[in-house]
């Protein structure tokens, strides 16, 4: 029977059981919709925001998705310098772990004020905060070669330029995807916490506005539609990365 | 802003022999502690509180729209908040009503700086305005600026969040509203910055209270809430007589606030607390919720019995 | 105490070829290759000092020896993928060894992100030449995998593996190959077939491989040397008559295996 039940349903069914128990919880404990607002109210609310919610999504949306771009691009090239060269390595780590430790909340107000109160400054939060993550998946993916093939690379006379783009390269792809997985999962979180420091746009800006009014049913709203955002984004990620990766098969089902 | 602890200011007067033990109250402030709030600070450095038989537990939020959802949820008995926010709070069923008020004046101001481009609010138009507290101030500011004659779609509205000084120091925005008259325009003084403000009961605003307590529906009438209003009446009036000495108490309680500045505001905002605070000027409360509904912030105007009560000063009863 | 060896081609040359497949045609004059004083040291140990052995154009040679004697380290010196503390290695005709070398290792090395055809055509890949799809398609025929040659390495069997190993060493078409206990992971049998078809294959080069296993040695090689002792020495080669791949069961080649027995398990520490 299990079987039998569609890729795209057993999500559908998870979800209605969510709801189903949210509504329970709701009808039950007599919270007041001020605290939780009960699934009516909140199905409401994304049908008459409909249009507000689907801009913000544009805006946050883009935020995210440029923050990832220009992370990654970043972020590749620091591990390719660092790998290659000792010097960038000794430099530019320190820095890669204070963009780590250092939490973006507290970057969030100065990058505004940098930046100003538009798109720059949440693309700048996102690329912060994805930075490390693909920096480290793929520079430990590049030192990570297999000997045996860079052995047979050098005596089939490959240039240190043909073996960083035929063998180095293709090698660290699958730590890449794992580090692009984690920074697709994260980058909504730059976009977000930089409109809540500063915005007039985007899903962030819309939970917060909703939340000073009281109007929890919208902020629930757009915590929903944030969440699938997040989700079909990083859904898609994941197929493109498992086309590009046919060859680095799953394991998990073997015992 | 970053999560703040928790301030806790317990009196422990120490008490003769029989005496009561005193009552205790959580009360959340509206934001750091600040001059706005300076008869709570006398109240409880000057003993007017343990006089009263009172153990007043003060808490600073991390954000402005949390204190009055924290009273109304039960983890608090007080909070402080804006009488414009009450009509928001009365329309989603917040069971929430206004007993005392700590400031009867509007403090909130458009302001900007004298060198720019805006002399007029008229000159908002096509142009950035900051602002803090959604909800209310765009309503406020919108009210301003159509008084202008300006179509409030005409300006646009952008959330700084309480960075008020920087934003307009960077010239992010234009002008921002959110400055409160006793704060950001000695701040932004004090930076080398002049500023012009606009106050909303000039343009197109009816007069309000600025700053007011709220309590829970049910707690409405309890007896220590006529205690805690007659401590506060009796701390501002000391406070009037003895203005220097109520800064020297604030800082030493709150080193982080002793600066010239914040003496400088400390000053500026005695003028605006209310002598009364536990009368209501229901004519105000009318007029403001007819404001609100006109703009359609509210669907109706409520009974002003429904969102706010008088409060009698009633004496403590610790044994002297 | 050092010796020089000298290793003679077999009696009967080239004549006893296997008719069943016909190999490609082996390099004109494969150069013999020759180890002059090589020594290593590594972490204030002598692995070896003084090694000197030669080996004639056109032979295989196989080294054996126990774990950890040094065998794969000497092969990677061989190879240019290593560099020794002392000595070097060079080919009799003078020239570079550089661009002359087959190399393959314990496992196969494909890359999994290739098609075993476009594993075989790897250097030309790595070299940015035009690859050679013909000839590549030729080569897995050769070896029995030419139905495979769009599949993904993860898809084919161990043997099926290093017989796309083999194909890609052949076609680098190089004089000397080098090759360290390439079919050790595979099981008997498939080890069995797949021995056969590189004897066959790599006739006509210089050949050293490097193995633990007796039965290997003595089926492959022309001539059998033990790397043993610490610091290792080279022992006396041990000459094995008859074409290759030869019967497992042949008389000689029983005897001696045998004897590569006793003497790998006299050398050995334990």
């Amino acid at each position: 029977m299990k079987r039998h039940i569609a890729p795209f349903l057993r999500p559908l069914i998870t979800l209605a059981g969510l709801v189903g128990i949210w509504w329970l919880l709701q009808w039950l404990s007599g919270i007041p919709s001020y605290l939780l607002p009960d699934p009516p109210s909140v199905a409401a609310a994304l049908w008459h925001q409909r249009d507000l919610l689907a801009w913000s999504t544009m805006t946050t949306l883009t935020e995210t998705v440029l923050g990832l771009l220009i992370g990654t691009v970043l972020g590749s090239i620091c591990a390719l310098g660092m790998v290659f060269s000792p010097l960038m390595q000794r430099w530019l780590m320190p820095l890669l772990l204070l963009s780590q430790a250092i939490p973006v909340f507290a970057l969030a107000p100065l990058l505004v004020l940098w930046f100003g109160f538009g798109m720059a400054s949440k693309v700048v939060m996102a690329v912060l905060i994805i930075f490390f993550p693909v920096t480290a998946a793929f520079s430990d993916g590049l030192r990570r070669t297999e000997i045996g093939w860079l052995d047979l690379a050098r005596t089939m006379n490959a240039s240190p330029a043909s073996m960083l783009r035929y063998v180095r390269l293709p090698a660290a792809l699958p730590a890449f995807g794992s580090g692009l997985r984690v920074a697709t999962a994260i980058a909504p979180i730059g976009a977000v916490v930089g409109e809540w420091v500063g915005a007039s746009a985007g899903l962030g800006y819309v939970m917060l506005n909703a939340n000073a009014r009281i109007e929890t049913d919208v902020m629930f709203a757009a915590l929903l539609v944030l969440a699938a955002m997040a989700i079909t984004l990083w859904v898609l990620v994941d197929r493109v990365l498992r086309r590009v990766l046919f060859w680095a098969p799953d394991t998990s089902a073997i015992a | 802003m970053i999560a703040r602890c928790l301030l806790t200011l317990l009196l422990c007067l120490p008490c003769p022999a029989g005496a009561r033990a005193a009552d205790t109250l959580t009360v959340i402030l509206d934001w750091l502690p600040n001059p706005d709030e300076a008869p709570l600070f006398i109240a409880a450095h000057e003993g007017f509180f343990a006089r009263h038989n009172l153990a007043v537990r003060l808490i600073a939020p991390s954000d402005a729209s949390t204190p009055p959802i924290v009273a109304a949820a039960g983890h608090a008995d007080i909070a402080i908040t804006y009488q414009p926010q009450l009509y928001l709070l009365a329309a989603h069923g917040v069971p929430l009503v206004r007993f005392a008020t700590l400031i009867n004046t509007p403090l909130d101001s458009i302001i900007a700086p004298t060198g720019g481009p805006i002399k007029t609010l008229g000159d908002l138009k096509r142009r950035t305005l900051g602002f803090a507290v959604p909800g209310v101030e765009e309503v406020l500011a919108q009210a301003m600026i159509a008084s202008a004659g300006v179509h409030p779609a005409d300006v646009r509205l952008v959330n700084v969040n309480f960075q008020i000084v920087s934003a307009l120091m960077t010239r992010r925005v234009d002008a921002t509203i959110s400055a409160y008259r006793n704060k950001e325009i000695y701040e932004l003084r004090a930076h080398g910055m002049d500023a012009r403000p606009f106050f909303p009961e000039e343009h197109g605003v009816p007069a309000y209270d600025e700053l007011i307590f709220v309590t829970r529906r049910g707690m409405a009438g309890d007896p220590r809430l006529g205690r805690f209003v007659a401590a506060l009446q009796e701390s501002t009036a000391w406070l009037l007589d003895h203005p220097d000495q109520g800064f020297a108490d604030f800082a030493a309680d709150y080193p982080a606030q002793s600066s010239q500045l914040v003496h400088t505001q400390w000053n500026a905002t005695l003028c605006r607390l209310d002598k009364s605070p536990g009368l209501l000027d229901n004519a105000r409360y009318r007029t403001f919720g007819a404001f609100l509904a006109a703009k359609k912030l509210i669907p109706a105007a409520p009974e002003v019995a429904d969102i706010a009560v008088q409060t009698e000063p009633v004496s403590g009863g610790a044994a002297p | 105490m050092t010796e020089t060896y000298h290793f003679a081609p077999p009696p009967g040359g080239a004549a006893n070829l296997l008719a069943e497949r016909a190999a490609p045609p082996p390099p004109p004059a494969p150069p013999a290759l020759m180890i002059d004083g090589l020594a290593l040291h590594y972490g204030g140990r002598t692995i070896f000092e003084n090694l000197n052995f030669t080996i004639a154009g056109g032979e295989f040679v196989v080294l054996l020896g126990t774990s950890g004697v040094g065998k794969t380290s000497l092969l990677k010196i061989v190879a240019g993928l290593a560099t020794p503390s002392a000595g070097r290695v060079t080919a009799s005709d003078g020239l570079p060894l550089k661009h002359r070398i087959a190399y393959m290792g314990q496992q196969d090395l494909l890359y999994p992100w290739l098609t075993v055809q476009q594993n075989v055509m790897l250097g030309s890949r790595l070299r940015r030449e035009k690859p050679d799809a013909t000839r590549a398609l030729d080569l897995l025929e050769r070896v029995g995998l030419a139905d495979r040659a769009r599949a993904l390495p993860a898809q084919l069997s161990g043997g099926m593996r290093q017989r796309a190993a083999i194909a890609r060493t052949l076609y680098e078409d190089r004089p000397i190959v080098l090759m360290d206990e390439p079919f050790s992971a595979l099981d008997t049998f498939t080890r069995a077939r797949v021995q056969d078809l590189a004897a066959e294959l790599l006739r006509g080069r210089t050949a050293l491989l490097i193995t633990h296993d007796p039965l290997e040695a003595c089926r492959l090689g022309h001539h059998l040397v033990v790397l043993a002792g610490h610091p290792a020495t080279l022992g006396p080669p041990i000459s094995v008559h008859g074409p290759t791949p030869r019967a497992p069961d042949d008389d000689e080649l029983l005897h001696t295996q045998g004897r590569l027995l006793r003497l790998l398990t006299e050398q050995s520490p334990e």
